[in-house]
């Protein structure tokens, strides 16, 4: 049966389109033995090559399983149980003879199409999957069919998908969204997920200016507030080992302050990439914490578990820094020893009668004076690193300035702690909202001048223009040749459709991935419905089954219309004709044919003879030939009928 | 009352013939793929409630939908067909009689409908508008009468996920003849009027051809002359010169054999036989004088007759 082993290579046609974004994520053994057994089946389906015996099965099935439970050990996870998944997907190939085998295995297809959403959901996969979908259902359709063409049934599965999207889209918004889990859900801990760790020490901030990674995006209602002034405060750290920054301190929670917040106050909403870390970034201070999250006394934000899918925020930050009282000892701590030189820096300051904020000042006029370089690439540092920096290489990125200047002022006894976040980021003009890229990492400190935190970023007197123009300009590129015209221009276009394709991306995010319980209960709200009465249950049940009627009944209208063409036509004007001549008891045979017909009423009414006869050879030319008029023979029949009732 | 209830049914399964289908005839239901397929939804809607992840969401509503769809596709590709005509031909019993549908697409292609008769069956598709004749052999077991039964039309078309079908009463009769005994072992001996031997034996000699003249229905298609046909003019038959050819009449009360069955199987051989021979041959039964004659037509008087004797006591 020819047919059949078509049948059955597009069967696996579709299925290898599925499972192919997983080959990537599954050990390798598993990629090669789901393609041997696909290809042995073919073989099987092709050059009749032997069914394996059941006993070889059953070893091959256990010897899968074994190698699965020794690749992943007890942690039977996502991994292992989508390597289980396509090891299934090869054996139950070479044992698939029937129909109802291929339907089995394209249902295993739309399986491990929807399992790929626990690795990918960008866009592109996205696209990616609902492609894969159609394949599956195209091959489904033409197991049905019994079309030995596969166009027809791609055609079908294409107008399937069609038909079912505002239905599937329907149900989306509809369907009630849980809040949480219905069990506990395994922590994926993603490697390589680009980010801070909770130190800062030379060399670990600029190691991320490179990366173009998004770490989070930011929408504001309002305009966007100037680049220079948008520090994204992540972590506070408060104590210094000599080498590394480090948080020691008991970590305190603050009050939300849901009132009298002052009126520079921006509200904004931030998407968090994941990172996996309980960290949120706010702009200064936040004036609450949103659910699942916490407000700490340094006033930063922490999430209550760590962030390991992609998240909304809204927020609302206040610029101005709040009054606090004197911070305690610790936050003058310093080590017993080392930076000798720097120390008699900071002693020589206390004793001229510095105040803290005149020290500040002196700092930054030491940075901005003393002959400083803001790179990249400072070179390794070994003992002291604050004085090896201040008086001898000069040279750093953010973190040498932050840290040193941190260490100065508490070496003269003002409290002094050091925030690491990101600085900047970029506005998408398609989108009006801000990317900010692992890029923008950035450190500074916040000092206790005046009875308050307030910031100060030495990178700003160094570098100024890092704040305005972003990291960009610093790194490395091209040996400092100028750039022709025309490639700068086609690194616009680039730019452009970059920024085009966050911003897609972005709006996917927002719009699909990140429509929450919250969001939909938003959405509910401005369509009237409180789903927590009675009545705005109902009415949310009625919105429902509107929604299905409408679309389901569309969908009924679109496929029971029958394509009535203009032959059908001439069709249905000759059936009128004859049902007046049955009227007159010459109904027309099952079997007669028009000539025939014309024959038999010439012979029984010779009157009606040569008028009948015209009409049925007009009919003739028309439908058989698909030569003549069907208004010229629609006149006839006109004609015919006057004359003869 | 259960038989009340099928009764009631089947009232609503009889159906006028040319007909066309439409949603008081169509039931649908999922096939068993289809409850393992909402099985399936239903782990990954689960799944996708506990990871509350959107994605898994929207392809699971998405597939529940493309199968929502599909119960309407496979409605749609049985409704509005139309069966315009059915034949039982006659069969000899324990031969397959054939039957002969005549369907019309009406509006809309048709893909992969089966068609289903007892142990029947046959599956086929066609574009829009077209005519489409479907023969099915029916296995018969016993002579007389032969309602046709239950007729199922039916479909899984687009994914298999639900079953549109159509059960169908037609008023359609067929006529089983009598099961006739083969020709090597009738007894000659038994029959009437041809006392000697080998009676029969001589017709073989009659086929002296004695021209043609034109066709008539009754003359059976072995005797169209397809050489004078050929010509021109319409259709010739052969004609074998009167007086060569016998004439024998069966008779019910000369057959010698005891079990009533058989005397009919015998009767049923003999018409058969004399058919075959190109004799011409009449019919005494119980009650029914058939007049000598040959041809199809009387060859199914006699036959008929003889289908339709009643049970034997």
């Amino acid at each position: 049966m020819i047919h059949d082993k078509r049948r059955f290579s597009i069967t696996l046609l579709a299925l290898a389109l599925a499972f192919a974004p997983h080959l990537p994520h599954v050990p390798i053994f598993v990629g090669i033995f789901v393609c041997a057994a696909w290809g042995y089946a073919l073989g099987m389906q092709y050059r009749g090559w032997p069914v394996p015996p059941r006993w070889l099965r059953v070893v091959l099935t256990l010897g899968c399983l074994a190698l699965v439970l020794f690749t992943y050990g007890r942690s039977f996870g996502r991994d292992a149980g989508v390597a289980l998944l396509s090891l299934m997907l090869g054996l139950k190939a070479v044992e698939s003879k029937s129909v109802r085998d291929m339907l089995a295995l394209l249902f295993l297809a739309y399986f491990v199409v929807v399992t790929n959403v626990l690795y990918s959901q960008t866009l592109v996969m996205s696209a990616y999957m609902f492609f894969s979908v159609m394949a599956v259902t195209a091959a489904l359709v033409h197991l049905h069919s019994g079309e030995s063409r596969l166009l027809p049934d791609l055609r079908r599965g294409g107008l399937l998908l069609v038909q079912a999207l505002p239905l599937a889209l329907l149900l989306f918004v509809f369907f009630p969204r849980l809040q949480g889990a219905l069990w506990g859900v395994h922590d994926q801990r993603d490697e390589g997920v680009s980010g801070f760790s909770e130190t800062l020490e030379p060399g670990s901030v600029a190691n991320l200016s490179l990366s173009r990674e998004v770490a989070f995006r930011v929408d504001f209602p309002g305009p966007i507030p100037d680049r220079d002034s948008l520090y994204w405060r992540g972590l506070v750290l408060d104590s210094f080992d000599g080498l590394t920054w480090f948080r020691d301190l008991p970590v305190e929670l603050a009050q939300s302050r849901s009132e009298n917040f002052s009126q520079q106050a921006v509200p904004y909403t931030l998407t968090l990439e994941p990172h996996n870390k309980e960290w949120i970034f706010a702009l200064d201070l936040p004036v609450f914490a949103p659910r699942g999250t916490v407000l700490r006394s340094d006033r930063t934000l922490a999430g209550m578990r760590m962030v390991s899918s992609r998240s909304r925020f809204e927020l609302v930050s206040d610029p101005a820094p709040e009054q606090t009282p004197l911070p305690g000892p610790a936050w003058i701590a310093l080590p017993e020893d080392g930076n000798p030189r720097s120390r008699d820096l900071a002693r020589q300051w206390k004793d001229s009668g510095l105040s803290p904020a005149e020290m500040v000042a002196a700092a930054l006029e030491l940075f901005r004076e003393g002959g400083f370089v803001y790179t990249l690439r400072p070179g390794a540092m070994a003992a002291d690193i604050v004085d090896q920096f201040l008086f001898a290489t000069r040279q750093g990125y953010c973190e040498h300035y932050s840290s040193a200047m941190a260490f100065l002022l508490r070496a003269a006894g003002v409290p002094v702690r050091v925030v690491v976040g990101y600085q900047g980021g970029e506005e998408n003009p398609m989108g009006g909202y801000l990317i900010v890229r692992q890029s923008d990492a950035h450190a500074w400190v916040e000092v206790w001048v005046d009875g308050r935190w307030q910031r100060v970023d030495p990178t700003s007197v160094v570098a100024p223009q890092r704040l305005v123009t972003g990291v960009e300009s610093f790194v490395p590129q091209g040996q400092g040749v100028l750039l022709p015209e025309g490639i700068r221009a086609l690194r616009q276009v680039g730019r452009f459709f970059q920024l085009g394709w966050d911003a897609a991306n972005n709006s996917w995010n927002q719009w699909v991935l990140g429509f929450s319980h919250e969001r939909q209960r938003g959405l509910w709200e401005r369509l009237g419905i409180d789903p927590t009465t009675i009545a705005g249950a109902g009415k949310l049940a009625a919105f429902l089954a509107a929604g299905l009627c409408l679309t389901l009944g569309v969908a009924f209208a679109v496929m029971l219309r029958s394509r009535q063409g203009e032959r059908d036509q001439v069709a249905l004007l000759y059936g009128r004709f004859c049902r007046k001549l049955a009227a007159i008891g010459l109904a027309r045979k099952p079997a007669e044919g028009p000539h025939d017909y014309a024959g038999r009423i010439g012979r029984q009414r010779p009157d009606l003879g040569q008028a009948a006869r015209d009409v049925i050879d007009a009919y003739v030319a028309l439908r058989y030939r698909g030569s003549g008029d069907p208004a010229a023979f629609k006149r006839l029949i006109e004609e015919f009928t006057r004359r003869t009732f | 009352m259960i038989r009340f209830i099928r009764t009631l049914i089947q009232a609503r399964q009889r159906a006028p013939l040319p007909l066309r289908l439409t949603r008081r005839r169509i039931y649908i239901l999922p096939t068993r793929a289809g409850m393992v397929f909402a099985f399936f939804l239903l782990a990954m809607l689960v799944a996708a409630i506990n990871y509350t992840n959107n994605l898994a969401f929207l392809l699971t509503f998405l597939l529940g939908s493309i199968s929502i769809l599909s119960a309407i596709h496979a409605y749609a590709n049985l409704a509005g067909l139309e069966l315009e005509s059915a034949r039982l031909f006659p069969a000899y019993c324990g031969d397959d009689a054939r039957l002969q549908l005549f369907f019309r697409a009406g509006g809309r292609e048709r893909r992969r409908l089966g068609v289903r008769v007892g142990t029947a069956e046959d599956s086929f598709s066609m574009p829009a508008r077209a005519g489409r004749e479907m023969d099915l052999s029916i296995p018969t077991s016993r002579r007389g009468l032969r309602p046709l039964g239950q007729v199922v039309i039916s479909t899984r078309y687009p994914l298999g996920l639900f079953r549109a079908w159509s059960p169908l009463i037609l008023p359609v009769t067929g006529l089983v003849y009598p099961c006739p005994l083969a020709a090597d072992r009738m007894d000659w001996r038994s029959l009437h009027g041809e006392g000697d031997e080998g009676a029969l034996g001589t017709v073989s000699q009659s086929g002296e051809f004695g021209g043609v003249r034109p066709y008539r229905p009754e003359d059976g298609l072995s005797r169209v002359s397809w050489k004078a046909s050929a010509k021109g003019g319409g259709l010739f038959a052969k004609e074998f010169r009167s007086g060569v050819a016998r004439t024998v009449v069966f008779d019910w009360y000369e057959i010698r054999v005891s079990d009533y069955e058989e005397r009919i199987s015998l009767l049923a051989g003999l018409v058969r036989e004399a058919e075959r021979q190109g004799l011409s041959y009449g019919l005494r039964l119980p009650g029914l004088d058939i007049a000598p004659g040959s041809g199809m037509s009387q060859a199914h008087r006699c036959l008929e007759a003889l289908a339709l004797m009643p049970e034997g006591s």
